[in-house]
């Protein structure tokens, strides 16, 4: 049989230990900006953009190369 | 210019677009709207190709190299948008040899990878001119890299928001009432946030205690010491709160802060971390120099250079030392260091200053003074190094920071006092509080931003500014003073005009006939000035420095100076023709004004009193006419210029200088605003706070307007702000500032006055600046 005054200390420690949970997540994730900022991923902003657009298909040309196959 | 429905500026671009056909590379023009740089004719101060066969030139720019391949990296400007990364990371496909390439677009540097037995160096430097890209390579340090915004910075920019985001979650409770039931959660909140700050004050605010405490032990106020004061109380009034459980102090408050400053400052190097503005006289010189020992030729550095050398110089290159000129003739383009517009010829047993560029065919120059004892060096340490020793003007920011500094402690003291007498406990939380609502983020955060935007928005159209401190010195200005040449005019269009009565079709074609066979520039000019027919000269003779003779069309023509063709002195021009013996007339050769300038001129001239310095012995009818008689000052020399723009500053005047180079430097550093007019991204720009593309001297008028406007703009945003002190303030003094008025009113005011100096700059440029002409970006 639960007391309410023992429900409440439950879900007080369940409060606990998902903020310290959640805490350890967002601290992975600062770590890993700092990793990635680390690395070089912040040094340049627009190359990269461009770079992942860049591929077959990309051109009118290599379209209608791909039909004519 | 048309081709498969594309439309082109010129032929350059229109090669390139055929190459790029061809290569299959024509995404390029489906990237962008208007992709691509203009091809415009090499650069005169380009370096020649052949230059980057040199083993030691090759050892200087490779940065790997093994088992046939290359790895080199370039500084290329001219990259702009989306369609230049895509090209140059594409050159594999124009070029086979070519195995890699890839772009920083931040830095504008591009790293390429060869096959070094395929191509070579001087292939890839000549494909990259080719499409239009050609690099920029200095003689100094690698200048990419350095430009780099701070990887620290992003850094100290994620702890301060991890924190603030955090912390502000952690103080939910706090903000909806949370009783004391829930007194665990609340203590462990309290402590986590605690924890949470700690990386904020120790980390990410460091700069701004290192700045306050450089200021306090140079016994100068800056803007920096309020809020370093700020953060501390902050701190120390939480802290204090947390450790003795009588409140949950304002940890949400200080991070945010943090952090709000940090986009302060990452912005400012956001705006101007692209430029480079420090480029030295090393930068301008060979990278080796072609030495001739015995017979032969051996490539060295410029400081390796011995008094007694030899060296040979050929068509467009500078002559890098103080020297005496063995085998000529020589045309020396000194403009770089006198701005003397028109070539001087040489005979051998000249002398030849360093700086001066030859024009024509290879001369040899013994060296008399090295390059460190040159004339060149002098005048550049003199008044060119880039270290600014210009008196440092208190910045705006740092003048209101003192008085604020003063009131705020003046304030604090006074609701101490206030409160002794009636609640000794509420004397210190009434202190910080007030330390804390006054801590002027807002006011920090107003002026880079302001500037900032102006730096961005006159950059995007071709004016660059140093450092925001010049948008406020262009507000000041009350005086303009002009260059003439390579200012006002161009640097190497000429207009012609003929003194005697006009010629016939026929007289004009025996002239440019004769002139035709001689590569000395007013020859070339006198050639590029007409369109008559040629004919064939015969018996023609080039007497070096002094003129030309021939027979054409059955009819003998001397030109050249007044000596050579034996007329009187008093004549004017530069060229005198003589056709059988019988004096013609002469030409007047000057450089052309700039499109656009006389109503640029005219458009300053409404507002500010123009001043107008040369070198010239005589001012044009189409320059002169924008200019008061007595505000026009010919024959000057470098000296001169920076003597008249001094005395000009000491009678009080706030001068803006618009020069074009080393022989202006002088003045440039006297002036209160410096902009050097230049032409192609590796010009010298020594002194100068603004670096002004010659085609857009029409933005002058509207950057002079924009700058004032801003600097009304920045009062308007300090008044906001302090606005919002008040406010605090008045929280503070009476003991009422909760954290959470505290977490509230210390954002707000930092995003109302960023907003606030975002629009009004934007609103402020459309208006007084001329439209964007590039819309690639």
């Amino acid at each position: 049989m639960w007391s309410f005054g023992a429900l409440y200390l439950q879900l007080m420690n369940i409060i606990f230990l998902l903020i310290a949970a959640s805490t350890v997540v967002a601290l992975i994730f600062l770590a890993s900006f700092i990793w990635a900022v680390r690395t070089g991923q912040f040094d340049d902003d627009r190359a990269p953009a461009i770079r992942i657009l860049d591929g077959p298909g990309r051109s009118k040309e290599d379209m209608n190369e791909r039909k004519d196959r | 210019m048309d081709a498969d429905g594309h439309d082109f500026c010129c032929s350059g671009c229109r090669a390139v677009y055929s190459l790029l056909q061809e290569s299959g590379l024509s995404t390029y023009y489906e990237l962008e709207k208007r992709p691509g740089t203009k091809v415009g004719p090499a650069q005169s101060d380009e370096w020649r190709s052949e230059v980057f066969d040199i083993p030691q030139v090759q050892d200087r720019l490779i940065s790997f190299r093994e088992g046939g391949m290359a790895r080199v990296t370039f500084t290329v400007p001219q990259m702009h948008c989306s369609s230049c990364i895509w090209l140059l990371e594409n050159l594999d496909r124009v070029e086979p040899a070519i195995m890699r390439s890839r772009v920083r677009f931040g830095e504008k540097s591009l790293s390429i990878t060869y096959r070094d037995d395929h191509i070579g160096l001087r292939g890839v430097v000549e494909l990259l001119r080719r499409i239009g890209y050609g690099p920029r390579i200095v003689n100094g340090e690698e200048d990419a890299g350095k430009r780099r915004i701070p990887r620290d910075l992003y850094v100290r920019l994620g702890v301060a928001a991890f924190a603030f985001g955090n912390i502000m979650l952690f103080s939910f409770p706090e903000y909806l009432g949370a009783t004391d039931q829930d007194h665990t959660l609340r203590r462990g909140f309290q402590w986590l946030s605690l924890v949470f700050a700690l990386p904020v004050v120790l980390y990410a605010a460091a700069g701004f205690f290192r700045s306050a405490w450089t200021g306090i032990r140079a016994g100068t106020t800056n803007i920096d010491q309020p809020i370093a004061l700020g953060i501390i109380a902050l701190f120390g009034r939480s802290l204090y709160e947390v450790v003795s459980g009588v409140g949950p102090g304002y940890f949400d408050s200080l991070a945010g802060l943090v952090f709000f400053l940090l986009v302060g400052h990452w912005y400012r190097s956001f705006v101007y971390g692209s430029l480079s503005f420090d480029r030295s006289l090393n930068d301008f010189l060979p990278l080796v120099v072609m030495r001739k020992r015995g017979q032969q030729e051996e490539a060295v550095r410029v400081d390796e250079l011995d008094v007694g050398d030899q060296l040979i110089v050929r068509d467009q290159e500078l002559v890098p030392v103080d020297g005496l000129l063995i085998d000529g003739p020589a045309s020396i383009d000194n403009s770089f260091i006198t701005g003397e517009p028109l070539p001087v010829i040489k005979v051998p047993g000249d002398q030849i200053a360093a700086g001066g560029r030859q024009r024509g065919g290879s001369i040899t120059v013994q060296v008399v003074r090295t390059f460190k004892e040159s004339q060149l060096k002098r005048l550049w340490e003199e008044h060119g190094s880039n270290e600014s020793d210009r008196p440092v003007m208190g910045r705006l920011v740092d003048k209101v920071a003192r008085r604020f500094i003063f009131f705020v402690l003046a304030v604090a003291g006074a609701s101490g006092l206030f409160w002794a007498g009636r609640d000794p406990a509420m004397v210190l939380p009434v202190i910080t509080a007030v330390l804390i609502v006054a801590c002027p983020c807002a006011l920090a955060l107003s002026m880079p931003f302001t500037y900032g935007h102006v730096t961005r928005l006159l950059g995007k159209r071709g004016l660059f500014l140093r450092e925001a401190e010049v948008v406020e010195r262009m507000a000041d200005v009350d005086t303009l003073v002009l260059d003439k040449t390579g200012t006002l005019t161009e640097r190497e269009a000429h207009v012609l005009r003929f003194t005697g009565p006009p010629l016939s079709a026929s007289e004009q074609s025996r002239i440019r006939s004769l002139v035709a066979q001689s590569a000395h520039p007013l020859s070339q000019a006198i050639y590029q000035g007409s369109n008559a027919t040629l004919c064939t000269v015969s018996d023609f003779k080039e007497h070096a420095g002094s003129g030309l003779e021939g027979v054409v069309d059955g009819c003998r023509v001397r030109m050249g100076s007044h000596a050579f063709v034996d007329v009187d002195e008093r004549h004017e021009g530069q060229v005198q023709v003589l056709m059988d013996g019988i004096h013609r007339g002469a030409f007047l050769i000057a450089k052309r004004p700039r499109p656009g300038m006389q109503a640029v001129l005219r458009a300053l001239g409404r507002r500010y009193p123009l001043h107008l310095l040369t070198g010239d012995v005589s001012v044009d009818q189409e320059v002169a006419e924008c200019f008061d008689r007595e505000r026009t000052h010919v024959r000057c020399t470098p000296a001169m210029k920076a003597s008249t723009v001094e005395r000009m500053g000491s009678e009080g005047k706030r001068v803006m200088m618009v020069g074009d180079g080393l022989n202006d430097a002088g003045a440039l550093h006297r002036s209160h605003v410096g902009v050097t007019l230049c032409e192609s991204t590796v010009a010298l720009t020594p002194a100068s706070d603004a670096i002004l593309d010659a085609g857009r001297s029409d933005l002058l008028p509207g950057a002079l307007l924009l700058a004032r406007k801003a600097r009304s703009i920045v009062f308007t945003s300090l008044v906001l702000s302090l606005l919002y002190n008040v406010i605090g303030l008045s929280y503070a003094v009476t003991g009422a500032l909760t954290p959470l008025i505290a977490a509230i009113l210390m954002p707000l005011s930092s995003v109302t006055v960023v907003g606030f100096v975002t629009m009004a700059v934007r609103y402020a440029a459309s208006r007084s600046l001329p439209d964007d002409r590039q819309d690639g970006r």
